[in-house]
This record gives structure tokens, sequence and C-alpha cells, in this order.
């Protein structure tokens, strides 16, 4: 069952049942964490040697790690009962959430494109144009937002999966592991929030997490070696 | 088939070239090992001494060798390490 003794309409659609909020900050915190020391990789190999792709790679899981920010403060509206019909509270979570919705989106499709090399500037006003429309549709549907979510990281995870096939390397294999976690972790989410089932939401919660703590770990035991 | 260096493999090449050689080769020997026509060499060649990671030292006899920096073993680290991630990562 989902938290409903809020605003039932939110809730129902952006929420994870009320018995799964403080391990969902829990979980939200160590993500963040895991998503910023990607990013800082990402800027750090930039800085050196000057390669744009490093660049979008730190700008992108910037976005993500920032997106986790925001969901947790949209957290501290709900968790201080100010997300009511016409309460400031309600505005405000609002702002956050969409702004989390965008940034999360954004940030998985910078990864993405990073693997796709578009360069003709009309593919990536259509990207740019269809995220727009997802961010929008994601605010009246959780599911979609995770099943969106699930296809790009899921497409990562395909590309990441042939270049192991390629390096058949451990690292290689790591990396692609943890990216299929995230996509995987999406579509159970997805699953969960369609099905009413709190329990396909919280392993899909325990499984991104999962995905973004091992993505740090390979490339920071990579980078220290 | 191999493809084309880019500008980061090339300074790879050459500081990798120095150090397999015990931090130092002689203008043609380098040019050899690192695999550069004699444009590029030229290029290259001044930008890494301009950032202090190689300098050009003189020998007995008038003889000259590049020879790699503190600077230049501490850049060459890092280059592997984002080459490591690089290659992991697949991009």
């Amino acid at each position: 069952m989902l938290s409903g003794n809020k605003d039932d309409k939110m809730s129902s659609l952006i929420y994870n049942p009320a018995e799964f909020l403080n391990e969902e900050i829990i979980f939200m915190s160590l993500r963040l964490i895991a998503a910023a020391v990607v990013a800082v990789l990402g800027f750090s190999a930039f800085r050196v040697i000057r390669d744009r792709k490093y660049m979008i790679f730190g700008i992108g899981f910037t976005l993500i790690s920032s997106a986790f920010m925001f969901k947790l403060i949209s957290y501290l509206f709900f968790i201080k009962n100010e997300v009511c019909n016409g309460c400031e509270g309600y505005t405000w979570f609002f702002v956050f959430y969409y702004v989390f919705v965008l940034a999360y989106l954004v940030g998985a499709t910078a990864l993405a494109l990073l693997y796709i090399k578009i360069d003709d500037s009309y593919v990536m006003a259509f990207i740019g144009l269809l995220l727009l429309l997802t961010s929008f549709v994601s605010l009246t549907s959780f599911a979609a937002f995770s099943g969106f979510l699930g296809l790009i990281f899921g497409f990562v995870a395909m590309r990441a999966f042939e270049y192991y096939m390629h390096a058949k390397s451990r690292p290689t294999i790591m990396i692609f592991s943890s990216f299929a976690a995230v996509s995987l972790s999406q579509f159970i989410r997805a699953l969960g929030d369609m099905l009413f089932v709190s329990s396909f939401i919280l392993v899909g919660e325990l499984l991104s997490l999962a995905g973004f703590l091992l993505l740090a770990y390979v490339l920071l035991r990579v980078y220290n070696k | 088939m191999s493809s084309r260096r880019n500008r980061t493999e090339i300074i790879y090449d050459i500081l990798d070239s120095l150090i397999k050689n015990q931090g130092s080769l002689k203008p043609t020997r380098l040019l050899y090992k690192a695999n550069l026509s004699h444009s590029q060499m030229k290029d290259y060649i001044s930008e890494l001494t301009e950032k202090n990671l190689i300098v050009l030292t003189e020998q007995k006899g008038n003889k000259t060798k590049y020879e790699i920096t503190e600077e230049g073993y501490k850049f060459f680290n890092q280059l592997n390490k984002i080459r490591e991630m690089s290659d992991a990562l697949g991009l």
C-alpha cells in the first residue's frame, strides 16, 4: 500500500511506500555520493587531457548526483508535512521534484550520447525535445520515468557489454554489471509502481544503489591503481 | 586495422618511448620510437618543452637528447590512470 496520508494523488505517483521512506533517504544519499565520486573522476581526467568526452561524462554524473540531491530536498517538504493542495510547500516540492526528473533524464542521456557519438545538431535537438516531453509525462507517471531511464541505462549497459566482449577484462565486466544493475533497477521500480507492489520498489532501489556503488568502486580502483 | 592516434595518444607514446629508454633519447630515435612525422615531432616537442614535461639536454660532442622531467613522469602516471579508466568504460 502506498503512502496516502498526505496528498494522495502526488504521493501515489511519486513516492515510495511510507514504510521505506527512511531507507530510501539512506539509499539516495549513498547514490548521491557514488555519483559525485564518478563525476569528480571524470572532471579530473578532463583537467589533465582536455578531452570533451570526459567533460560530458563529468557533467552527466554531476547532473545525476544533483538529481538525487534535489529529490532529497523534495523529501524535506514531505517529512515536514508541508505537502498539501494549496500549500506553499506543495509548489516547492513540485519544483524540486521536477528538477530531479529533468536532471536525472538529462544526465543519463548525456552518458548515453557519449556512446552513440552524434554530431548532427537536428538529432540532438530532437533528443532534447523528447527529453522535455518525457519529463512532463514523468510528472503524471513515475513508472514512465523509471521505464525511460531503464531504457537509457540499458542502452549504456549494452554498449558496455559489447566493449566487455572486445576487451574481456575484469573492470569492463564490472562496469557492464553496474550499468545493467541500474537499468534493471529502473524496470523493477517501474513494475512496482504500476502493480503497486512495494517489495519491487525496495528491490529496485537496492539494485540501483548496488549499481552506483559498484561503478564508483571500479573507477576509483582503476584510477588509483 | 589501427585507427589514427589522437593528441593524447601521441603525447603518451612520446613520454612512453622516453621512459622505456631510461628517460632520454636522441631526437631521431624519439621520432622513430614514437612513430612521428617530422612536423608532428616539431609541434609536440615544442608543446611538451613549454609545459616542462621534457627538456633538451646537450651531451658531449654537441649531441642533443630529449629527457623526461619529474613533471613529465607525473603527467605520464596521470595519463596512465586516465587510460585505465577509459579502457574500463570503453569510452
